[in-house]
């Protein structure tokens, strides 16, 4: 009898978080589709609804920090995202070209050659998940979370799980589509700290360490071929670049030549500003830290950069 | 395999199947080749450690009960307990010891270079080792008698729910469930045992995994950070530390309670202590417990006088902060607490008021207290514990204000404040206790935690803090 009881409630406790899911489900794509702030990929709905660019800036914190567009052209762009490397950028690209919202002229990828390393592989993957909510509408985006494991395909069971980590923002924001510091361009500058040598210095420790894992994730080169693929589609130009750093790690050398080598083989263009000497950059005062520039040293990458692309 | 992970759920589910349709004789063979087989998957080396400290107990413990002699008795124990603390020391401490010889003859100016172990610290050591030793004594204090089976023995050791990160269960509570005869599926148990597990589940992957996503952030610079930033970190990692070995421990309790089995509570809402010494009474209730009964008792407890007594609680102490973990911050937060609890002994502080708004202001200051002693456990250098120290005491009062308002809305202060007020709200009571009483309340309860689950729960399934010690 208690068992019965129980199996009676458990159903209706069941049916109650599955109506529930699926309401919440309903009303937070709502909240998603109309976010176009910095905040829950609102800057992905803003680009989407909004922007039409001919040249586009894709990469992490060292292009959404660096590379000012501003300087570079009136048609041009800057959707980076921080700590969002590689394969969450061939995602990127590829929910571009099914809004049909790639550039028209020229796409820059800048690569972090870290992603080249084995060692990185999971926590690549792992960023795509801030795009869960493309799961079910883009290959490219379920073809990368599959990749984590069996579970996340009955995660996804969960109409309310695409929102998973960005949903409570949402909910929470009171002032829907009130963005006072959403940058036009998509370019944030870091201004000058008085923290900025020690910061520096820090780094310099900390990003030296050296690499465990000396195995290439091989998959990096295949992305770099599919968003190749998906601009001569679309007759684009496609460049690969790298930032400069401060000092550059000495085990970089070897696979920046290798991601050369590559892209020679597939013509792309690489342009690996790592190993160039840029005026004025070799001054300390232009660093925020050593993997990215401040304000002052963006403006200088980014005019150089326009004369090289 | 993670509590907090699919392939968890996926296991349990197949393990509480086969239990429940199994003849109960045969039951311990499926719980200890499931307890196998779940250690197997984090580390399959270290399985011989487990093997090696259950056949050391079982026939430490068989010898000991078979004679009458004391002095073989004592031989039998002190096997055990060198065994055990022998394995403890090589892949706990040996390092930590070695760095520290290096430090010490560097203030002669004699160089040592220290032979350094590449062992990983193989995970649940020290919650098994010391459940082997808690049974090994009682047996030896003729409290218990020395179990013949070694199916059920090793069952005890290894048992999956409570091995990686306790709680530490004692032979007389545990081991006796294995030999009940009359063992049936009970409908409230079962309920319980989920009831626990989800709310487990919520305070690791919504609570603790957000709130360290925050103390991460900061801590990770912590030289460039204001005192009131470090003060907030400082706030979400003592959240945190509770969130996760507590969301554990439920985790833990729940697994057992489905298979019909009962384990120790572990945490009694522990931040609503108004001293230290109360705090011990309800945060890892089984190590104090542990402690109190194998280390604290045997020194001679309070009954040799004020001053030994208070040696006696700074020793239990100073051994709280070594068992968590061979590094000099826990050593210090353990010194800490020591150095609180005789403290409050001298100033009889450690008895609590009743009156709500003094009972209210200690339990306050005393969370302060505690948030200011987690310090040394976040941070990894001395140098990095002296810049948050230093920080936290000259911050300034309105940086706090301003960044728990910037933070107001975010998953972690959200599921914190949830958090604190079930806690404030089920006391001393268990959270089931609670939820049983009124059908409306728990559909209420199962839906708010699902639903904040799927929506800001971390599920990538992070390790456990605890799993470290």
């Amino acid at each position: 009898m208690a068992l019965k009881k129980s199996i009676y409630q458990f159903t209706i406790l069941a049916l109650v978080v599955v109506a529930t899911d699926q309401l919440l489900g309903l009303y937070l794509e709502k909240k998603y589709k109309n976010n176009e702030c910095f905040y829950a990929n609102g800057e992905i709905n803003d680009f989407i609804k909004n922007k039409n660019c001919d040249t586009l800036f894709i990469g992490s914190s060292r292009v959404l920090h660096l590379i000012d567009p501003s300087v570079i052209g009136p048609n041009c762009l800057n959707l980076a995202k921080q700590k969002k490397h590689n394969y969450y950028q061939t995602a990127i690209v590829d929910i571009l070209e099914a809004e049909e919202k790639l550039p028209t002229r020229l796409l820059v990828l800048n690569i972090e050659i870290e992603d080249l390393f084995g060692e990185k592989r999971d926590q690549l993957i792992d960023q795509v998940l801030s795009l869960k909510y493309y799961y079910n509408t883009n290959k490219t985006v379920k073809g990368f979370i599959d990749e984590i494991g069996w579970q996340e395909r009955i995660k996804f069971i969960s109409k309310t799980y695409r929102f998973n980590s960005y949903g409570l923002q949402l909910i929470t924001n009171p002032f829907e589509n009130v963005c006072p510091n959403y940058p036009k361009t998509g370019y944030i500058p870091l201004h000058p700290t008085k923290n900025d040598s020690a910061r520096l210095a820090q780094s310099l420790i900390d990003d030296f360490k050296p690499i465990r894992s000396k195995s290439i994730n091989t998959a990096v080169f295949q992305n770099i071929l599919n968003i190749k693929k998906t601009c001569d589609k679309h007759e684009i130009s496609f460049k690969v670049i790298d930032a400069p750093y401060h000092k550059v790690h000495p085990e970089y050398a070897y696979v920046s030549r290798l991601l050369s080598d590559y892209c020679d083989s597939i013509g792309v263009e690489f342009i690996d500003f790592k190993y160039m000497e840029i005026p004025g950059l070799e001054k300390k005062t232009n660093w925020y830290d050593n993997m990215h520039t401040n304000a002052s040293g963006s403006k200088i990458y980014s005019h150089f950069l326009k004369t090289k692309i | 395999m993670l509590f907090n992970s699919l392939d968890f759920i996926l296991f349990f589910s197949i393990v509480v199947l086969l239990f429940w349709v199994m003849r109960q004789k045969h039951r311990w063979v499926l719980l200890l080749a499931a307890s196998y087989f779940f250690y197997l998957s984090w580390e399959p080396a270290y399985i011989i450690l487990i093997l090696f400290s259950t056949s050391i107990d079982y026939f430490a413990c068989r010898y000991l009960t078979g004679t009458d002699n004391m002095r073989k008795k004592k031989i039998g124990l002190t096997l055990s307990i060198v065994l055990n603390l022998g394995l403890l020391f090589a892949f706990k401490y040996y390092n930590f010891l070695q760095s520290a010889l290096q430090d010490l003859f560097g203030l002669f100016d004699i160089s040592y270079s220290p032979v350094i172990s590449d062992f990983l610290l193989p995970v649940g050591i020290s919650f098994y080792t010391f459940q082997t030793i808690s049974y090994s004594i009682d047996v030896y204090r003729g409290e218990l008698k020395a179990e013949k089976h070694l199916g059920k023995f090793a069952l005890y050791v290894s048992f999956f729910p409570q091995l990686i990160a306790g709680p530490i269960e004692r032979a007389k509570d545990l081991l006796t469930q294995f030999n009940t005869k009359e063992h049936y599926f009970k409908v409230h148990q079962f309920k319980e045992g989920v009831t626990l597990f989800v709310w487990g589940l919520f305070k690791k992957v919504v609570v603790a995994d957000n709130a360290q996503i925050i103390a991460d952030h900061f801590f990770n610079n912590a030289e460039f950070q204001t005192g009131g930033t470090l003060f907030f970190a400082t706030f979400m990692f003592t959240i945190q530390i509770y969130a996760d070995f507590s969301g554990y421990s439920d985790m833990a309790i729940g697994t057992a309670k489905i298979l019909g089995i009962d384990l120790s509570m572990n945490f009694r809402t522990p931040y609503f202590s108004q001293s230290i010494t109360e705090f011990w009474k309800r945060w890892h209730i089984t190590l104090s417990s542990w402690l109190r009964d194998y280390v604290y008792i045997p020194l001679g407890g309070n009954k040799k006088g004020k001053a030994k007594h208070l040696r006696n609680l700074f020793i239990t102490f100073f051994l709280a902060g070594v068992w968590h973990g061979a590094s000099w911050n826990f050593i210090i937060w353990g010194v800490m607490h020591g150095v609180l609890i005789v403290i409050e002994k001298l100033l009889k502080l450690d008895k609590g008021s009743k009156n709500f708004l003094l009972k209210n202001t200690r339990i306050a200051l005393n969370f302060l207290v505690i948030m200011i002693t987690m310090i040394p456990v976040r941070t990894s250098t001395s140098e990095e514990m002296t810049t948050v120290f230093n920080s936290v005491f000259h911050l300034n009062p309105s940086d706090v204000l301003q960044v728990f308002i910037e933070y107001k809305l975010s998953a972690a202060l959200l599921g914190t404040t949830f958090l604190l007020l079930i806690d404030w709200f089920v006391a001393k009571n268990s959270i089931t206790t609670i939820l049983s009483k009124n059908i409306f309340v728990r559909y209420v309860w199962f839906v708010l935690v699902i639903l904040f689950i799927l929506l800001s729960g971390d599920t990538d399934g992070d390790a456990f803090f605890y799993f470290q010690f």
